[in-house]
C-alpha cells in the first residue's frame, strides 16, 4: 500500500471508469435501431507505479488504478469502404431495373393489345379489304385499325417519352443532392478535425459522416476514402469532388457536379438519334456551370450509383428502344406508304400515303404515327390498274390486287416492297441493325418488333438477375459491417452486469478502505 | 463466418427475408390469376417470340379461314349457276335437234320453238349476270353490276357484249396459296367480241328457225355450236370443282395449323394449373414461416432470463 489515501483514490478510478462503461452500454443499447451509429467500446487502461520511484516516496509500485483511455468507436474503414462500393453497384441497377419494368408494362405484350396484335389486325384487315372491296364496310375497318395500329405505337413511344423525362428529372435531383452532400461532408471534415484537435468526442460527427459518404456512393458512385489526416475525400470517376486538404484549392472545400447535355439527352422531344450525351464536369469553388471551363474535370462519365444507372437508361438503354421504335414507325409508314401509292382508290384515283408522320415534330416517327386518310374510306387504294396477264384494268375496279400485297407486307412474307437489307431507299428508311450481331433482324415488321420485344424482355430479364446477385452481395457485405459495428443488446447486457458488479466492487473496496482507515484513525492510539 | 449477431443484423434479414417470401409469393398468385407463365416479355424473353409468332401465325390463319369460307361461297355460286346454264343448254339443243326435223313440224311449230330458244337466251343471259354480295361472278373485277348486256337493251335479239373486266378475284387461303374465285365470262359464255358466244349460237338458231323456210343447214351448224357450248361448260364445271378442291385442303390445312399454332401458343404461354398451384402453396408455406421465424427470433434476448 501507498500514501494513505492514495488506495481511496484507486477505488474512485474503477468507479469512474465502470460509470463510464455503464454509460458507453447505455448508449449503444439507446441506438440499437438507430441507422449508421456505430457502437462504441469504452476502452480501459491500467495507471502503473512509476517505474522509478522517487526517494522516500510511499508508492510501493503497484498499479493506481484505472483510466478510460478512450470511448472508441468500433468501426472498420476498409469494411466501410467495400459497403459504399457495392451499395453503389446496388443502386446503379435497381435504378435500371425500376425504369425498365415501367418501360416493359407500357409496352404490355405479349397481348391482345399490344402493337404486335394491333399488327395482326391490320393485316387481317386489309385481307377483309380484299373480300369486300366494292364496300365501305372493310374499307372503313381498315382505316380503323390503321389507327389502332398507330396509336398502340405512338402510346408505347410517348410512354418511353414519359420514362425519360422521369430519369432527367431524378438526374437533377440526384445531382443537387450529390452536391449537398460534398458540401456536408467537407464542412463535417473540417468539424472531425477541429474537435479532434480539440480532444472532444467525435463520434456522433463520424457517424454523420460515413451516411453522407454512404450516400454519395449510392447517388454517384463515389469513391469516399479516408486520408491520413482523418478527412475524407471523394472522387468521381477519378475526378476530386471532395478534395483532400491542403491540394489546389485549399482545405475543406467541395467541388460542384454538373450534368452535361441532360435537357437534350433521350429529350422525347427530339428524335432519339439527334440527342445528345449525358456526361458530366466538375466545377472548382467559384466557377460559373454556366460560362466556366470546368476547372477539375470535364465530360467524363458516371458508371456507379443512381446518376450511373440514370445516364445508361438516357444515354443507351431507352434511347437504343426508342430508336428501333421510331425506326419500326418510319419502317412501317414507307413500306405500306409505297404500297399504297402503287394502287388505286374506290374512285380509281392513284393511292395517296395511308400513315403520316412528322419527323420533325417532337418524338420523331414514332410518337406521331397517324393514319393519313382517315375519314376517307373510299381514299383505301385497293386496287392495281393490271390484270394479273398484266394488261391493263379499266378503273375504277373491284379489284383487290394491293390490298393483298399489302397485307402480305404486314403479314409476314415479305415481299419486293421489304427489300432484305431493311432499306427502302427513296422512301428513306434504312432500317435497323441489331447491336449486338449488327445484323439485320427481321424480314418483315412483325419480325423486327417481335426481335425489340424479345431483346428488351432480355435486358429486363438480365436486370433483374443482376439486381437480385448485387442484392445478396450488398447484404452479404452489410451483415459482415453489422458484425463489427452493430449493437447486440445481449453484448451490451452482460457488458452492462460486468460494469455493475465491477462498481459494486469498487464502491466495496471504498467501504473496506473505510473500516481500515476508521480502525487506523478512531481506534488507534486512543 | 458469423462472428457476432446483431438485433439489427436480425432484423434486417427477418425483413429481407420476409421481403423475398412476400415477392415470390405475389409471382406465384400472378401467374394463379393470370393463368399465365408469361406476363412480361422478362418472364421469359426467348419464348415471348414464340408467343409473338404464335399470335400472329393463329390470327393469320384464322384470316385464311374467314377468305375460305368467302371463296366457297363465291365458287358455290358459280356451281349453281354453271349448272342451270347446262340445262338451259340441254333443252335448246334439244329443241334445237326438233327444229331440225323440218318435215314434222308446220311454220307454226317452228315458231314456237324459236320463241322457247328466245326465252332460253334471256334466260341464260340473267345466269350471266348471278350476283355474290352485289358483284356478277363473271365480270371480272367490274364495278358495273353486270357482266353481260344486250348492245341494245329495248332489242332482245340485239348483240350480246360482255361489260366486265379482265381482272380476276382471288382470296389468299394459305401461306402462298391465292386461288382464283370468280370466273372468266369467255369461258363459260365464249367470246361475244368475236361473235362466237352463247348467245350468238341461241340467236343464230332461233333466227333459222323462224327463217322460212327454216333453215336446216344453219340449225345444224348451231346443234353443232350448242354441243361444244355444253362442253364448255362442262369444263368450266371441272375447273371450278378443282378451285374448290383447292380452297378445301387449303382450308383443313390451315384449321390443323391453327390448332397446333394454338398448342404452341398455350405451351408457352399457359401455365401448368397442376405446377402453378403446388408452387404457390409452397410460397406460401415459406412465407409463413418466415413470419413464424420472425415471431420466435425478434421476441428473445438475454433480458429474458436475467433476474
Amino acid at each position: 500500500m501507498g500514501s494513505t489515501f492514495g488506495s481511496l483514490n484507486v477505488a474512485k478510478s474503477g468507479l469512474q471508469y465502470q460509470q463510464i462503461a455503464i454509460d458507453t452500454a447505455n448508449n449503444n443499447i439507446s441506438n440499437v435501431n438507430t441507422d449508421g451509429y456505430v457502437r462504441r467500446r469504452a476502452e480501459a487502461a491500467e495507471v502503473g507505479g512509476p517505474g522509478q520511484p522517487v526517494r522516500w516516496s510511499f508508492t510501493d509500485g503497484h498499479g493506481q488504478g484505472v483510466a478510460t483511455e478512450s470511448v472508441k468507436r468500433l468501426s472498420d474503414l476498409l469494411m466501410d469502404k467495400r459497403v459504399r462500393t457495392e451499395h453503389g453497384n446496388l443502386s446503379f441497377l435497381k435504378v435500371q431495373q425500376a425504369s425498365m419494368e415501367r418501360v416493359e408494362a407500357t409496352i404490355n405484350e405479349p397481348s391482345d393489345k399490344g402493337v404486335a396484335s394491333m399488327l395482326t389486325a391490320y393485316g387481317k384487315a386489309w385481307q377483309d379489304v380484299v373480300s369486300a372491296p366494292d364496300g365501305e364496310a372493310a374499307r372503313a375497318s381498315v382505316i380503323a385499325a390503321g389507327q389502332s395500329l398507330a396509336a398502340s405505337i405512338t402510346t408505347q413511344a410517348r410512354g418511353l417519352g414519359t420514362e425519360v423525362e422521369q430519369q432527367q428529372a431524378a438526374v437533377t435531383e440526384n445531382v443537387k443532392q450529390v452536391n449537398a452532400d460534398a458540401q456536408k461532408l467537407a464542412q463535417l471534415n473540417h468539424n472531425i478535425f477541429v474537435a479532434k484537435a480539440n480532444g472532444s468526442d467525435v463520434g456522433d460527427l463520424e457517424d454523420q459522416r460515413d451516411q453522407i459518404a454512404l450516400d454519395l456512393s449510392n447517388k454517384a458512385g463515389a469513391v469516399v476514402e479516408a486520408q491520413p489526416d482523418g478527412r475524407y475525400t471523394a472522387y468521381l470517376n477519378g475526378n476530386a469532388l471532395v478534395p483532400p486538404a491542403g491540394t489546389g484549392i485549399g482545405p475543406d472545400v467541395a467541388n460542384t457536379l454538373v450534368a452535361n447535355n441532360l435537357a437534350t439527352s433521350g429529350d422525347p422531344d427530339q428524335d432519339p438519334s439527334t440527342t445528345g450525351t449525358l456526361s458530366y464536369s466538375i466545377f472548382a469553388p467559384g466557377q460559373d456551370p454556366l460560362t466556366d471551363t470546368p476547372a477539375i474535370a470535364s465530360s467524363f462519365a458516371l458508371t456507379s450509383g443512381e446518376i450511373g444507372g440514370e445516364s445508361v437508361l438516357l444515354n443507351y438503354t431507352i434511347k437504343d428502344y426508342r430508336a428501333k421504335l421510331n425506326d419500326l414507325a418510319t419502317g412501317l409508314a414507307s413500306v405500306v406508304n409505297a404500297q399504297h401509292r402503287a394502287g388505286f382508290d374506290k374512285n380509281g384515283t392513284a393511292g395517296v400515303d395511308f400513315f403520316s408522320f412528322d419527323p420533325s415534330k417532337p418524338g420523331g416517327a414514332a410518337a406521331q404515327l397517324t393514319v393519313a386518310i382517315a375519314g376517307h374510306p373510299e381514299l383505301v387504294a385497293a386496287s392495281s390498274n393490271t390484270d394479273a396477264n398484266g394488261n391493263p384494268l379499266p378503273l375504277p375496279s373491284n379489284d383487290a390486287t394491293n390490298a393483298d400485297l399489302i397485307s402480305e407486307v404486314l403479314l409476314g412474307k415479305p415481299t419486293a416492297a421489304v427489300p432484305t437489307d431493311g432499306s427502302i431507299g427513296s422512301t428513306g428508311w434504312t432500317g435497323w441493325t441489331d447491336t449486338a450481331t449488327n445484323v439485320h433482324s427481321g424480314t418483315n415488321i412483325s419480325d423486327m418488333y417481335q426481335s425489340m420485344v424479345a431483346g428488351l424482355g432480355s435486358t429486363v430479364a438480365g436486370l433483374n438477375t443482376q439486381t437480385t446477385n448485387q442484392t445478396m452481395l450488398t447484404s452479404q457485405v452489410d451483415d459482415e459491417r453489422e458484425q463489427t459495428v452493430g449493437v447486440s443488446i445481449d453484448e451490451e447486457t452482460i457488458n452492462l452486469m460486468a460494469a455493475q458488479r465491477a462498481y459494486q466492487a469498487s464502491s466495496r473496496v471504498l467501504t473496506v478502505m473505510n473500516e481500515v482507515l476508521d480502525t487506523l484513525i478512531n481506534r488507534m492510539g486512543v | 463466418m458469423i462472428s457476432r449477431v446483431t438485433q439489427h443484423m436480425l432484423v434486417g434479414r427477418e425483413l429481407s427475408s420476409i421481403g423475398t417470401a412476400s415477392t415470390r409469393m405475389a409471382a406465384a398468385q400472378e401467374t394463379m390469376t393470370t393463368g399465365r407463365r408469361i406476363n412480361r416479355p422478362s418472364d421469359a424473353p426467348a419464348d415471348t417470340t414464340v408467343a409473338l409468332k404464335a399470335r400472329g401465325a393463329i390470327g393469320q390463319n384464322e384470316q385464311y379461314q374467314r377468305n375460305a369460307q368467302d371463296g366457297t361461297a363465291w365458287l358455290s355460286t358459280i356451281d349453281t349457276t354453271l349448272s342451270s346454264t347446262n340445262k338451259l343448254l340441254n333443252r335448246a339443243y334439244v329443241l334445237a335437234l326438233q327444229g331440225a326435223d323440218s318435215g314434222a313440224n308446220g311454220a307454226a311449230a317452228e315458231s314456237a320453238i324459236a320463241n322457247e330458244v328466245d326465252q332460253i337466251k334471256a334466260s341464260i343471259l340473267g345466269l350471266s349476270n348471278t350476283q355474290y354480295l352485289g358483284r356478277p361472278v363473271f365480270g371480272g373485277t367490274t364495278t358495273n353490276g353486270s357482266a353481260y348486256v344486250l348492245s341494245d337493251p329495248s332489242d332482245p335479239s340485239s348483240q350480246v357484249v360482255y361489260n366486265g373486266d379482265s381482272g380476276s378475284v382471288n382470296r389468299r387461303v394459305g401461306d402462298g396459296t391465292v386461288v382464283r374465285v370468280d370466273m372468266a365470262g369467255a369461258k363459260v359464255f365464249g367470246d361475244t367480241a368475236g361473235g362466237d358466244s352463247v348467245f350468238d349460237h341461241l340467236q343464230a338458231l332461233s333466227d333459222a328457225l323462224r327463217a322460212s323456210p327454216v333453215d336446216n343447214t344453219k340449225v345444224q351448224t348451231s346443234i353443232a355450236a350448242l354441243q361444244k357450248d355444253m362442253n364448255g361448260i362442262g369444263a368450266a364445271q371441272a375447273d371450278e370443282g378443282a378451285r374448290m378442291k383447292q380452297i378445301d385442303t387449303a382450308s383443313g390445312i390451315s384449321q390443323d395449323t391453327t390448332l397446333a399454332l394454338q398448342k404452341v401458343k398455350s405451351d408457352v404461354e399457359d401455365v401448368d394449373i397442376a405446377e402453378a398451384t403446388i408452387n404457390m402453396q409452397s410460397m406460401t408455406a415459406a412465407y409463413k414461416a418466415a413470419l413464424m421465424a420472425v415471431g420466435k427470433s425478434t421476441q428473445q434476448s438475454l433480458l429474458d432470463f436475467l433476474r
